[in-house]
Order: C-alpha cells, then sequence, then structure tokens
C-alpha cells in the first residue's frame, strides 16, 4: 500500500519534472536553431524568451539528480520490500516447516507412546492371560485330583460292597444245600418203603396170572380139534363139484369149433369173388392211363415247338441289346478315357509320380460337364497339399467333356489318384 | 509294386466302395498320373505407394520358384493386376490354370518406414489362405519379402520356409597374389544384398554361426606366425580372440546351447578335437588320437560331436559323446567321406564323398544307414543345412571358379547361387532368425 502511494507521488513528480524540461527545452532549441528557423519563415514574428541556459541546465541537472536519487531511494525500498517479503516467506516456511515437525514429532512421539502402551498394554494382557491359564491349569489339577479320590473312594465302597454280598450269597447257598440234604434223605426212605410194597403186589399179580394162562391153553386145545373135523368135511364137497364143472366144459368147447369152421369156408369164398371184380377194374383203369400218356405226349411235343420258336426270338432280341450295350460300353469308355485325360493334363503331383500315394476325391458335374463341387474322400500317403493338388485337377478340367449319350450321364464321378 | 502301395490301393477301392454305395451310381475314374513341375501360382506386382525401392514380388516370386514345388507364372501372362483379394476376378485367373495368387501393397509411411501387406489366395475355392502385414525399415524391405515367402511355403507345402535367413562365406577377391583380398561376407538366403564383415590380405576360414545368428567364429591368418580363431558380433562388428595356441586354430563349431564352441587344436603334435567354453575361455580335450581330428560339428541335441578322421587310414566320419567316451565311425561306404554336417532336425549326415575322381555332396539317412549322393559336380566341398533341414549350400566350381550351389536334401532340386564375383567358398546358412 505505502509503495503504490510512493509511486503514485513519484509519477506526479515525474510528469512535472517532465513537462518543466520540455517548456526548457521548446525554449532552448529554439533559441539554438533560431537561425534556421529565420531562414525557414522569416515572415512570422519571433516571441523571445530570455533564459539564462546554463542556470536552466544546472537546475534541470539538479532536478533530474534528485530525481534520480529519489528512484534509487524508491527502488531500494521496494528492493528492501521484496527482500523483506522473502525473508517473510522463508520464515513462513520455516515456521511452516518447523511447525511441521514438530508435529510429525509429536506424532512420532505420540506413536511411540501409543505404540508403548499398547506393548505395555499387550504384555500385561499377555501376564494376566498367564495367569489366568495358570489359575486354571492349577484348578483343573486340583479338580483332577478330586475326581481322582472321589472315585478310588467310591470303588472302595462298591469293593467292601461286593465282598459283602458274595459273604451272605455263600451262606445262603450253605443252608440251601443242608436242607437239600435232609430233603433228600427223607426221599429216599419213603421211596424204599414204597418198593417193598410194589414188590409184594407184583408177586401175588404173576401168580394169579399163571393160573390164568393155564385154563386159557386148555380151552384152546380143544377149540383146534373141532376146526380140522369141519375142514376135512368141506373138502370132499368141493372136489365133486370140480369134477361136474369139467365134463359140462368139454362140451361147450365142441359146439364152438363146428361153428367157426363154417364161417371159415363163408369168408373165402366172399374173398374170391372182390379179388375177381378188382382185377377187372385195374385193367379198365390201365386202358384209360394210357390213352391219357398219349395225349399230354402230343401236347408237350407241340409245346416244345412253341417254346424253341419263343427262344430263337429271345436270342435275336438279347444279340440286338448286347450289341447296343457294347456299344454304349465302348461310348462309356471313351468318354470314360477323356475325362481321365483332360484332368491327367491338369494334375500336377507333388510328389512327383513317388507312387505311394492312393487318393479318391468325388465329384459332381452339371449335365453339361460342369464341375459343381470336388471333395476328397480319402488320400493315403498324401498331405494337405496332395489333396488341394488333386482336388484343384479336377476343379481345372470343368468344363469335362459332355456324356455322348444321355443314358451314360452320371451327376457323381468317383476320381482314383493313383499313380503307377 | 511294393506290399505297401498294394495295400494303399485296396483301402482306398474299400473306401471308395462305401462311397460309391452310399452315391447309389457314380462314375469311376482312374487316374494313373500327373504332370511334373511346380503349381502354377500367381505373384502378382504389389501396390505401390511412395517411393518404394524394391519389387516385392519379384523377390517373392523369385524365392518360391527356388522350392521346385511351386512355379510363379510369368508377369506378361497376367491379365489384371489386383492388389487386394476384393479386386481378384477369379475368371482371368482360372482361365491361366493358376492353382494360387498372392497379391499385396507397399506402402511408404515416413521416409524410412514401410508398410507391406499380401494376401495368399485359393483360386478355385475363391478364398484368402493367409494374409500378414509387415511394418519393415527401408532397409528391411527384402526381407519382409522373403517373410512373405516362407509364410506361404507354409502354408502351401506345410513346411517352414527358410528364406529369410542369411549365408556367410568366404569370398577371395583379384586375381594376383599381391591384389588378393580375403572377405567374410553375409547374404540374404538368395545370395542378395552381399555385405563385408571383415575384409583383409591375409586368409579367412571356416565361417561358423552362433546358434542364435548373432554372432560368427572364424579363423583369420592376420597374426604373423599364428592363426587364430575369433568370434565376431555380426551387427556391431565387434570382436574376441578365441584361441591362438602354438600350432592350429581351426574348424570351429558352435554348440546348439551357444555355450561351447569345438575347434581343431594341434597342442599335443597332432590335430585333436577341444571344446572351448565360450564364456570362460575353458578348454577340454575331446579326442586324444594320434591320427589326425578335425572338422567337428554337432548334433541338433547338443549330445554328439561329428568329425572327420583318418585313424582307419583314409579320412571317414565318427562322432564322439560331447562328454567324451569312446568314438564311433559312421561312414563306411568309399574310401573318402568328409566334412560332416548334421541336419537340424537329426535325420541327416551330410558329406563330401569321393566318387572315382569327383568329390560329391552326399547324404547318409542316420536311420536307414543308405547313403545318397546328391551332387554332380568335380569338386564340390562345405556343405551346410538350412534351418528347416530341405535345402543344402555348398561350394563347388564353375569354369574354374568357386561359387555356391544349392541343392535339396531328396536331391530333386539343384540351384546355382547368383553371386557377386570372387571365388567363393566355404558356405554356413545361418540358423531361423530371430
Amino acid at each position: 500500500m505505502g509503495s503504490s502511494r510512493s509511486h503514485a507521488v513519484a509519477w506526479l513528480l515525474s510528469l512535472v519534472g517532465h513537462t518543466l524540461i520540455a517548456v526548457l527545452l521548446v525554449a532552448e532549441i529554439g533559441f539554438e536553431r533560431a537561425p534556421t528557423v529565420v531562414e525557414q519563415d522569416v515572415s512570422s514574428p519571433i516571441q523571445a524568451v530570455v533564459v539564462n541556459a546554463e542556470e536552466v541546465r544546472e537546475q534541470i541537472q539538479a532536478m533530474e539528480d534528485e530525481e534520480q536519487a529519489r528512484l534509487d531511494a524508491i527502488e531500494a525500498a521496494r528492493q528492501a520490500e521484496i527482500d523483506e517479503a522473502k525473508r517473510i516467506e522463508a520464515e513462513r516456511l520455516e515456521a511452516i516447516r518447523l511447525e511441521e515437525e514438530r508435529i510429525e514429532a509429536e506424532r512420532l512421539e505420540a506413536e511411540r507412546l501409543e505404540a508403548e502402551r499398547l506393548e505395555a498394554e499387550r504384555l500385561e494382557a499377555e501376564r494376566l492371560e498367564a495367569e489366568r491359564l495358570e489359575a486354571e491349569r492349577l484348578e483343573a489339577e486340583r479338580l483332577e485330583a478330586e475326581r481322582l479320590e472321589a472315585e478310588r473312594l467310591e470303588a472302595e465302597r462298591l469293593e467292601a460292597e461286593r465282598l459283602e454280598a458274595e459273604r451272605l450269597e455263600a451262606e445262603r447257598l450253605e443252608a440251601e444245600r443242608l436242607e437239600a440234604e435232609r430233603l433228600e434223605a427223607e426221599r429216599l426212605e419213603a421211596e424204599r418203603l414204597e418198593a417193598e410194597r410194589l414188590e409184594a403186589e407184583r408177586l401175588e399179580a404173576e401168580r394169579l396170572e399163571a393160573e390164568r394162562l393155564e385154563a386159557e391153553r386148555l380151552e384152546a386145545e380143544r377149540l383146534e380139534a373141532e376146526r380140522l373135523e369141519a375142514e376135512r368135511l368141506e373138502a370132499e364137497r368141493l372136489e365133486a363139484e370140480r369134477l361136474e364143472a369139467e365134463r359140462l366144459e368139454a362140451e361147450r368147447l365142441e359146439a364152438e369149433r363146428l361153428e367157426a369152421e363154417r364161417l371159415e369156408a363163408e369168408r373165402l369164398e366172399a374173398e374170391r369173388l372182390e379179388a375177381e371184380r378188382l382185377e377187372a377194374e385195374r385193367l379198365e383203369a390201365e386202358r384209360q392211363e394210357a390213352l391219357r400218356l398219349e395225349a399230354e405226349r402230343q401236347e408237350a411235343l407241340r409245346q416244345e415247338a412253341l417254346r424253341l420258336e419263343a427262344e430263337r426270338a429271345a436270342r435275336a432280341a438279347e444279340d440286338e441289346r448286347r450289341r447296343e450295350a457294347a456299344e454304349l460300353d465302348r461310348m462309356l469308355n471313351r468318354w470314360n478315357r477323356s475325362i481321365a485325360q483332360r484332368v491327367e493334363s491338369r494334375w500336377i503331383d507333388p510328389t512327383g509320380g513317388s507312387g505311394e500315394v492312393s487318393c479318391s476325391v468325388k465329384a459332381r458335374q452339371s449335365l453339361v460337364g460342369d464341375i459343381l463341387f470336388v471333395t476328397t474322400v480319402v488320400c493315403v500317403g498324401g498331405n494337405a497339399q496332395l489333396e488341394r493338388s488333386v482336388e484343384n485337377a479336377v476343379l481345372k478340367a470343368s468344363p469335362l467333356p459332355q456324356a455322348p449319350d444321355p443314358r451314360l450321364f452320371d451327376p457323381v464321378l468317383i476320381f482314383t489318384f493313383n499313380p503307377s | 509294386m511294393t506290399g505297401f502301395p498294394r495295400f494303399l490301393s485296396c483301402f482306398v477301392l474299400m473306401c471308395t466302395l462305401v462311397v460309391s454305395t452310399a452315391a447309389n451310381a457314380a462314375l469311376r475314374i482312374e487316374i494313373k498320373g500327373g504332370v511334373g513341375g511346380g503349381q502354377p501360382i500367381a505373384v502378382v506386382p504389389f501396390g505401390v505407394e511412395g517411393n518404394v525401392p524394391e519389387d516385392i514380388a519379384q523377390i517373392v516370386a523369385s524365392d518360391l520358384n527356388r522350392t521346385g514345388k511351386l512355379a510363379p507364372v510369368a508377369r506378361e501372362n497376367m491379365i489384371s493386376s489386383p492388389t487386394r483379394s476384393e479386386d481378384v476376378r477369379y475368371d482371368n485367373w482360372k482361365i491361366l490354370q493358376v492353382d494360387y495368387l498372392i497379391v499385396g501393397r507397399v506402402q511408404q509411411v515416413t521416409a524410412l518406414d514401410y508398410q507391406v501387406t499380401f494376401e495368399l489366395i485359393d483360386v478355385f475355392r475363391q478364398r484368402v489362405l493367409t494374409s500378414v502385414q509387415y511394418n519393415p525399415r527401408q532397409n528391411q524391405l527384402r526381407r519382409a519379402a522373403h517373410k512373405i515367402s516362407d509364410a506361404v511355403v507354409e502354408a502351401l507345402l506345410g513346411t517352414t520356409g527358410a528364406f529369410d535367413t542369411n549365408l556367410v562365406y568366404v569370398s577371395v577377391q583379384g586375381d594376383t597374389l599381391d591384389a588378393r583380398r580375403f572377405e567374410l561376407q553375409v547374404s540374404d538366403s538368395d545370395g542378395a544384398n552381399p555385405t563385408t564383415i571383415v575384409s583383409q590380405s591375409k586368409p579367412l576360414m571356416s565361417p561358423s554361426w552362433s546358434p542364435d545368428g548373432g554372432k560368427l567364429a572364424y579363423v583369420s591368418f592376420e597374426n604373423p606366425r599364428r592363426s587364430a580363431i575369433f568370434v565376431q558380433d555380426r551387427y556391431t562388428g565387434q570382436r574376441e580372440q578365441l584361441a591362438s595356441f602354438e600350432g592350429i586354430n581351426g574348424a570351429p563349431a558352435w554348440s546348439p546351447d551357444g555355450e561351447k564352441i569345438a575347434v581343431t587344436l594341434s597342442l599335443r603334435g597332432t590335430p585333436d578335437l577341444y571344446l572351448i567354453d565360450v564364456g570362460s575361455g575353458n578348454r577340454f580335450q575331446l579326442t586324444n588320437n594320434p591320427a589326425i581330428e578335425t572338422e567337428p560339428t554337432w548334433s541338433p541335441d547338443g549330445k554328439f560331436v561329428y568329425f572327420t578322421s583318418d585313424r582307419a587310414g583314409g579320412p571317414q566320419i565318427y562322432r564322439i559323446p560331447a562328454d567324451g567316451g569312446p568314438s564311433e565311425r559312421m561312414t563306411f561306404e568309399g574310401k573318402y567321406n568328409a566334412s560332416p554336417a548334421v541336419s537340424p532336425d537329426g535325420k541327416l549326415l551330410a558329406m563330401v564323398h569321393q566318387l572315382g575322381k569327383d568329390f560329391r555332396i552326399a547324404v547318409l539317412d542316420l536311420e536307414s544307414n543308405l547313403l545318397d549322393i546328391l551332387t554332380r559336380g568335380k569338386l564340390d566341398e562345405s556343405p551346410s543345412f538350412s534351418p528347416n533341414s530341405e535345402m543344402i549350400i555348398y561350394a563347388t566350381e564353375e569354369s574354374g571358379r568357386g561359387v555356391l550351389g544349392a541343392v535339396s536334401a531328396d536331391g530333386a532340386i539343384k540351384l546355382n547361387m547368383p553371386l557377386t564375383e570372387g571365388d567363393v567358398r566355404e558356405p554356413a546358412w545361418s540358423p531361423t532368425l530371430p
């Protein structure tokens, strides 16, 4: 602000100064150039201003020096201002840098403190954790010892109970055994008494049985004697009846034989008459057959004659057909060969005829022999180059020679490339 | 006819019968043979936006032609030049009897950045088989073309391509002894872009790739009185001396894990094989035989080192477990078999085989033990397999000058590599590059 105001003052002062100088200079130049001006325009009046040129120059010089000194002062002040500004800026930057350093230091200190705090906390936490773990471990050991002691006491108690139970069981078993022995002795005594009683009963029963059997035997002998007498009487009666029956049978057989002889004689007579009739019939049939065969033979001869005639005609037709077919075949061969030659002259065999290749190419042609489509079916011993060469040979041969007879035309062509 | 094809025929006949039953009637046509050559493919000139210094389609067509299994059609026969699949009029290509079509575009994005897009199209099925976009720098445009070739080979032939790889070889320039310069050159797999990475007046020999393709080991006679084996970063040129002992320092061969280099040293008088640990420089003597043991090369699993030895009189190929042990003779046919190279799939052993007075490249099938002589030159040497095991690069002579030849591992395809002037020797095919 101060510098702009001093600029304005300086500008005003310099303006005044320059105006003054201009006036003085005009006056001076006019003074110096007066003779020339007079020569150029003598008619116009000259208004002379009388001044001391030396004095004026000194004044001007003094003013200029003053001005220069003032300008130098202004320049010095400006430079000082710039230097001051630079210093202030440097100080500001230094202050900022220091502030930043301080902040950075504080941040680092804070970080260090934080880190230390965290480290302390971590160590404390670790220590607490270790203590907690130790306490837990001790508690666990104590609990484990208690548990083991309880288990041991329980085991002892159970063992005592088991021994007591075993002792009671042994006593009970002994009492039972003694009771059982006593009962067995009583049972044996009772059985012995019963056996004696049963033996006495058994002897009495045997005696009574022997008496009963003797009585039965005597009765049986009596009954047998009666049965034998009855059988003898029955046998005599049966023999008389058998003799009577034999006599009656002989009579019946004689009557039957006489009847059979009569029937046989009648049958033979009938057969003889039948045979005679059949012979007559056979002879008639033979005569008829002979007549029929003769007619048939005549018919066959006629048919054979007709057949031979037909065959002759067919042979002639067949010959004609063969001639035609042979002609077609010749045409087909010529056509086939001319197609082959056309393709052969265009096939550039990349193997140079090494002979170890065999390719089959299928093509389709139009009625006028234009090749419409080519594809390799199989190509053994070759590669893509060989395949392209055989396909190109067929493509380049288009249009093929036309079929000499429409019956020979075939849209599908199979080319076998088989260099020998 | 052997039993196997007869069985095949029966099988196909059965399948055909099944089909014909399903199809009711069908005309059956037997194709007894085809025509030779590759599958026709059209590599249409790529659409170009901006300044494009390479003809991508031309590089791809040239790569594909070298497979022997694909036959790029001449540009002048093409009826139209589509640059994307939507613009393809299939009838145009069917008339040309072209099986496949490659269309694409190259666009200059910034001064040195490009965008290359291609589509591989099946003409008769009217289908895009593969479509890829690359973003090469200007000096990688050829590489992008080789990547396209690899992608096409993979899609059409079902094998991994090896066009995006490099060759290293020794080239001798100058006719007189005084003007002679030995150069180690790295080129693209098609011989283009040769870059000299070492050039000196003293001999250079036996370059060998590190398994990641980033470094080369070779023998140099630049030091007075002693040969030395160097390991050099192919990109930065930074190099270290691996060995320089009294006598022979030769034939470095990098192990598949990149940790060791097998070399030939003559520390005890006669040449023997040693393994040098690349990290520590420690060495381990692998063979100890009064005969000459040299030209080590590794089996792809790193378990064996194959080498040439004359312990039986003439040079023959042997192998020894890489951690030592008894060695085992591998070649028995002929009196001279040397310079072994095992195919990366581990199935074949390539070598130089003497037939009469001629030295030719042969391969031994390691499973059946059958030897197959692949080349017809008088002095063919230094066979080296492509990383897909399909091709072998070797040095041969053409009108008295050393050139590079390439032959397929089955002998069906033979090419001469169009290389720069000079006498070219000892080629080595790089592994697959990252």
